[in-house]
């Protein structure tokens, strides 16, 4: 298993697609926060936290690129003829995107806390230490679940271009759109999701519980069809 | 002409532009459906129209497949296969094959928003019917015209970059509840001439921002932004590699 997860690992980092975006969200990240600075935030870790609900978009396509990757060229023939046991190599994958996805996650909450710091400056509501470390873990935990959710859909539909756009349009449109007019948008995943980073959100645990559930729901059933499908 | 129907029937045959088309009249009539059921009338004179500038996101990903799908078919077989040799080969003129896609995805636009504000308005007209005043009909125009040059705008950024990744991630981000270049509009004033910024004006009357700008000079910046990047779209493809 640590042979394949070391493979996958290798296979994803030789992919200029997955640093483009780790270095796109992080650039962006900062970018925002800036831009949440400027539109009138005090609040260090809200303002700084702001910027993920944007970042979850590179981490969106971090997970759809990692899997579609193997099927755009016909690269997943070489690397099931290499590790013919599908449920251990679709596992390792998904190891290996949370290897890749955690410290990149981390790297982008913090840019955002960090420049949300320097940019609200001496006026700002500095966090507590406990209060940070838990916000900006939850915001970190989030964005790896989103890949890792973004990689077990796309291995179901294996097209980048479809799941990008639908998982976007998801994200970015209908979530919110739902989120104030619908009571069920509670259990999506990007409103439950919320509660995770939003530091003054209530029902964190609820939030991350129905997070982990889509997660491993979809993983079950991206496990499955990889296991039963001709590649 | 035949060109035309040519990249028309393309179009057509692409399971995205369907799927496009489904969200970009669905999302807006759907959204406004519940709000309108609510009761809910904190959009004032822009019920409905609100709704109709998130669905407007068919016509981002109508615009990005028109011009991703001849670079990268996905597939089990196609082992990466690219159209765009075929269709080189077929209109050889470069020139006229790009009017061709360009008229074609005109068309699709024009078709999708008029039927997306047809449903939504006919949703809020029913069930909010005293806020929606006759006035209200002479502003579909705007919104036909801007999901036409939004649909464009995502044509002409994915011919440069022959990948539909980085315009669909960009464009769709922006059409989020609180958009990006809304933010920029904190940081400075000029990023109110943002394409999506000047052409919401067409249709939106309420807009917390800075510099007032008039639908018809608001729909010009943005017609000006899709010309530029068209041409450059052009220029790069006429000189390039297919």
């Amino acid at each position: 298993m640590r042979r394949w997860i070391g493979a996958e690992t290798a296979k994803l980092w030789s992919l200029p697609a997955s640093h483009l975006t780790a270095l796109g969200t992080v650039v962006a990240s900062a970018v925002l926060a800036i831009a949440f600075g400027a539109a009138g935030g005090t609040g260090v870790l809200d303002v700084g936290l702001a910027p993920v609900a944007y970042g979850q978009a590179g981490f969106v396509v971090l997970g759809v690129v990692a899997v579609t990757s193997e099927y755009s060229g016909g690269q997943i023939r070489t690397t099931l003829a290499a590790m013919p046991r599908r449920i251990t190599q679709h596992l390792a994958k998904l190891v290996s995107l949370a290897l890749f996805a955690v410290p990149a996650a981390v790297v982008t909450v913090v840019a955002g806390v960090v420049v949300a710091g320097v940019v609200v400056g001496d006026e700002g509501v500095l966090p507590q230490f406990a209060e940070a470390l838990r916000a900006v873990s939850g915001a970190a935990a989030y964005l790896t679940l989103t890949a890792l959710l973004s990689a077990a859909i796309a291995t179901v539909i294996r097209r980048t271009v479809p799941v990008v756009a639908g998982l976007l349009v998801h994200y970015f449109v209908i979530g919110p759109l739902l989120r104030d007019r619908a009571g069920f948008a509670a259990y999506l995943p990007d409103t439950a999701g919320h509660s995770m980073w939003l530091h003054n959100g209530t029902g964190a645990l609820t939030g991350s519980a129905v997070v982990i559930a889509w997660v491993v729901l979809a993983v079950a059933v991206s496990t499955t069809t990889f296991r039963r499908r001709d590649a | 002409m035949r060109a035309c129907r040519g990249e028309l029937s393309k179009l057509a045959s692409l399971p995205s532009v369907w799927v496009s088309c489904l969200v970009g009249v669905a999302v807006p009539a759907v959204v406004a459906f519940i709000s309108a059921s609510t009761g809910d009338t904190k959009a004032g004179a822009d019920a409905g129209f609100q709704e109709l500038a998130f669905g407007v996101v068919g016509a981002v990903v109508l615009g990005v497949v028109a011009a991703s799908s001849e670079y990268s078919t996905e597939g089990e077989a196609s082992g990466g296969g690219r159209q765009i040799t075929t269709s080189l080969t077929v209109v050889p003129s470069r020139t006229r094959f790009l009017l061709a896609k360009v008229a074609a995805v005109i068309t699709t636009a024009t078709v999708l928003a008029v039927a997306a504000a047809a449903i939504t308005l006919t949703f809020v007209q029913v069930l909010l019917g005293d806020h929606v005043q006759a006035s209200d009909v002479s502003r579909v125009p705007g919104v036909v015209v801007y999901w036409v040059l939004t649909a464009l705008l995502a044509f002409g950024i994915t011919l440069l970059t022959r990948n539909g990744i980085v315009p669909l991630a960009v464009l769709i981000l922006n059409t989020s509840v609180v958009t990006v270049t809304f933010l920029l509009t904190k940081i400075t004033t000029l990023a109110v001439y943002f394409p999506d910024m000047a052409g919401l004006r067409m249709f939106i009357i309420e807009m917390d921002l800075p510099v007032h700008l008039s639908p018809v000079a608001g729909g010009a910046v943005m017609a000006a932004w899709v010309v530029v990047l068209l041409a450059a779209g052009v220029a790069v493809f006429r000189r390039r590699d297919a």
